[in-house]
């Protein structure tokens, strides 16, 4: 038997009483067939027909989907609304930068020098780029896999952008003396609105952390890569950073293969 | 904090909790700066992430969130009292009304619902329905058995944001959805009314 406990906004939340379970629904209208409802790494998928059994027989209104079942996260929810009830929300710049300077000091407690905390700020960003290139992928509508230098570039330059600050990066440019080197040019990134660098520190770039992204969603494709961040800042930009990016020997050979070709 | 930052004359506006949720959502929509709410999200998580490897131990975790939110709530407190332009709370219970329509409608966009006051009036629970720090987020188990609140970090910003309006509170997560909890809930307990000193050093 089911009980009905609590309703909360479009969830409820039902307890089963033989196991005493608690399971949270949406309600929408549609039944989900048994078949379309992915079990993959639920302890019990026998005893998940059942559970639909009674959820039908018992609720008036119809129920789309069982959710999730607490305790048992992920690959049993609905993971398609879970992964985008996110988007387009925003967030307070504020909270995120003051969240953002205490992630720099407790790395700096923790670091010998400047090219150690950029690492640690980089790492942190690795995180996010890794997660944050699979969320773009998902959710891009004409996503493919890239396979060339200035394919990537782009995607970084233009998609990923957009996704991560609303727009595109201002400029996306080639090293003159070095074939393996690209520079994508922010003027006046937004993470960086409310951070000054002290004269102690001038060759820090907190920008590292977006360097760190920058680095993942490369490597996340099979681009190995170098990326650091530097301080291009003028009058006009005075927060201008510039991400230098330094692509790996295989990456080089692979691209001139398919040059050849 | 006796909130009028504009003046504002609709009916609805006469209650004192009416008042202050249409100046959290003002402040929300028109003064504040906004960020995307993914890229916060996976950055608090990365933030934890590093944690957790750094100390390899979940209690210590807990602890280093809840000291880098007192980081930030000592020096959020005067950002908000700038933009909000409230004055002094007449009761802890306004207090409550206070940080819940306007702290974090301004600072993450949501507004958790007040409940459980105490008789004494001196302790409240705010109900988080939605979390924008947990967003995406999964425990491992032994996280979940060995104590991780993973939004450790927004009891040290009450505790140290109250404490620079001489409010010394106690606060502690009661109860996570994360953790298979039907809520999330943190419990805040006055202390005392602090008197008026210099601030002790930042932890």
């Amino acid at each position: 038997m089911t009980t009905r406990t609590k309703k909360q906004g479009s969830w409820r939340t039902v307890k089963r009483e033989e196991d005493g379970c608690a399971y949270r629904m949406m309600g929408k209208g549609k039944i989900l067939r048994r078949d379309q409802i992915d079990t993959q790494g639920l302890d019990m998928p026998n005893k998940l027909d059942d559970l639909i059994h009674d959820l039908t027989n018992m609720e008036e209104d119809r129920m789309d989907v069982v959710l999730q079942r607490k305790n048992v996260p992920s690959s049993f929810t609905g993971q398609k609304m879970a992964l985008n009830h996110t988007r387009g929300l925003e967030a307070s710049l504020s909270a995120f930068s003051f969240l953002f300077s205490e992630m720099i000091q407790y790395s700096q407690k923790r670091v010998a020098g400047v090219a150690d905390l950029e690492k640690r700020l980089s790492n942190f960003g690795y995180r996010v780029g890794m997660r944050e290139l699979e969320l773009t992928l998902w959710r891009e509508k004409n996503a493919k896999r890239e396979t060339r230098v200035l394919g990537i570039l782009v995607f970084i330059n233009s998609t990923l952008w957009k996704s991560l600050f609303g727009k595109v990066a201002d400029s996306l440019q080639k090293s003159n003396d070095h074939d393996d080197e690209y520079m994508i040019t922010d003027n006046d990134p937004i993470i960086l609105k409310y951070i000054s660098t002290p004269k102690e520190l001038s060759s820090f770039n907190a920008g590292a952390f977006l360097a760190g992204i920058v680095e993942a969603v490369l490597d996340g494709c099979h681009f190995a890569a170098r990326v650091t961040a530097h301080s291009t800042a003028s009058d006009q930009f005075p927060s201008c950073m510039t991400l230098l990016i330094k692509f790996d020997k295989s990456v080089m050979q692979r691209e001139k293969a398919f040059e050849g070709k | 904090m006796q909130g009028t930052p504009q003046p504002r004359a609709t009916a609805a506006s006469n209650q004192p909790g009416a008042r202050a949720k249409a100046a959290g959502e003002d402040i929300w929509k028109n003064r504040t700066d906004k960020i995307n709410a993914e890229l916060f999200t996976l950055t608090y998580g990365s933030l934890v992430a590093q944690l957790v490897k750094d100390y390899e131990d979940y209690a210590e975790v807990n602890t280093q969130l809840d000291k880098m939110g007192y980081n930030i709530g000592t020096r959020l407190i005067e950002d908000f009292i700038a933009k909000s332009g409230l004055t002094k709370c007449g009761s802890f219970v306004e207090t409550a009304d206070v940080i819940s329509k306007i702290g974090f409608k301004m600072y993450l966009g949501i507004t958790p619902t007040i409940t459980n006051i105490s008789q004494d009036q001196k302790e409240f629970s705010l109900i988080l329905e939605d979390n924008p720090l947990a967003e995406f987020v999964e425990l491992p188990e032994d996280a979940v058995r060995d104590g991780l609140w993973y939004s450790n970090v927004l009891c040290g910003v009450l505790r140290g944001a109250l404490e620079m309006v001489l409010l010394q509170v106690e606060c502690n997560f009661v109860a996570d959805v994360l953790r298979g909890d039907e809520v999330t809930e943190i419990r805040v307990r006055l202390v005392k009314v602090l008197d008026e000193e210099v601030p002790a050093a930042d932890e």
